[in-house]
């Protein structure tokens, strides 16, 4: 049984939010594909089985399908091109370290195939775990675990060098 | 299948694993590559998210019910009409149909007729109250309907009455189910 869509959105709006905006270049796109997800969760109420994952895993393939659908109809550009802007803080300080530290996002992000950068947001914004993310990329717990790793381990190197 | 990994690299991915997911709590740790990336993507929704979201809901939720309730508010309307025509014309009616009138009967099937109309008419103001229009509209109008049908041929006034009558009481059981199937309709979404 899934929550009403105010408790829904309380639990799980971080998670998406922070899932699409890792896939989108930026906060505006991010915000449109938010609402859409809950507005097709609400329609699709009956689509969740609790016996095959957490409302957030459900959550989040719907956000996979309106992340999927934005590109292709973005399509030709280049999927792999911005990372999301930062959120604008009022601190002119954390400002200028947030762009700075985005700007860098983007540019080492930019550097990962599709699949990886979809283990990234799936693990850091979604916060899903190896189990759920291997059901989202069609692999198993240990692929996807493995899968981060050598994304983190390759970024680590990124920056290494960067 | 089998996945074939470095056992190695497999514990040095589950340390990993365990790593990220204190990070994600907040944890503060050495691995700045980490760290990085966590910061980087947790950021929190803009507040004006929640309320764009409530608002898209609902007008969603208005536009899905809208037509059953148009359709409820011109059933009650029809019924109204029909039980105010039996106070005030019952006996235009009884000469028509070429019946003997008897006032007294009818005025009280006029009190019926507008107290169904005020049933079905509560779901055109409130959606909540569409089950009491379905539960009360739909069975009377389909009776009323072919109740008329001898009246074909015989008294036009009323066959279109009760003609009608028994269209939107189907109209108004469909536009209700339509709007409560659309509400749990398969759409294209995966997920777990």
């Amino acid at each position: 049984m899934l929550p009403e869509l105010g408790a829904l959105y309380q639990e799980h709006a971080a998670a998406v939010w922070r899932y699409t905006r890792s896939r989108l270049p930026t906060d505006a796109d991010a915000e449109d594909v938010t609402s859409d997800v809950f507005a097709r969760a609400m329609r699709s109420t009956h689509t969740y089985d609790p016996a095959k994952g957490s409302p957030r895993a459900w959550l989040v393939g719907i956000a996979r399908n309106a992340v999927g659908d934005w590109w292709r109809r973005r399509k030709p550009e280049d999927p792999h091109g911005d990372f999301p802007d930062a959120i604008a803080s009022d601190d002119p300080l954390m400002e200028s370290l947030r762009i700075e530290q985005i700007g860098e996002v983007r540019a080492v992000l930019a550097m990962l195939s599709e699949r990886e950068r979809e283990a990234i947001a799936l693990r850091f914004g979604a916060e899903l775990g190896s189990a759920e993310i291997g059901v989202h990329l069609g692999i198993s717990p240990t692929a996807a675990r493995m899968l981060v790793h050598r994304v983190v381990t390759k970024l680590r190197g990124v920056l290494t060098d960067g | 299948m089998v996945d074939e990994f470095d056992p190695d690299e497999v514990a040095q991915a589950e340390r990993l694993d365990g790593d990220i997911s204190r990070a994600l709590t907040g944890a503060v740790g050495t691995d700045t590559a980490l760290t990085w990336l966590v910061a980087s993507v947790r950021t929190d929704p803009p507040a004006a998210l929640a309320t764009r979201i409530t608002v898209e809901h609902e007008r969603r939720e208005r536009a899905r019910w809208r037509p059953a309730q148009l359709v409820a508010g011109l059933f009650a309307l029809n019924l109204l009409s029909h039980g105010l025509g039996n106070m005030f014309v019952g006996e235009w009616v009884s000469r028509g149909l070429g019946e003997h009138y008897s006032p007294h009967a009818v005025r009280e099937g006029g009190f019926a007729l507008i107290a169904a109309g005020l049933a079905v008419g509560a779901g055109a103001l409130r959606r909540s109250w569409l089950p009491v229009s379905v539960g009360a509209g739909v069975p009377l109008g389909l009776a009323l309907g072919i109740y008329g049908l001898p009246e074909i041929g015989k008294f036009g006034q009323g066959a279109a009455l009760h003609i009608t009558q028994g269209l939107l009481a189907i109209v108004l059981g469909l536009s209700w189910w339509r709007a409560r199937r659309y509400g749990n309709r398969p759409h294209d979404e995966g997920g777990a």
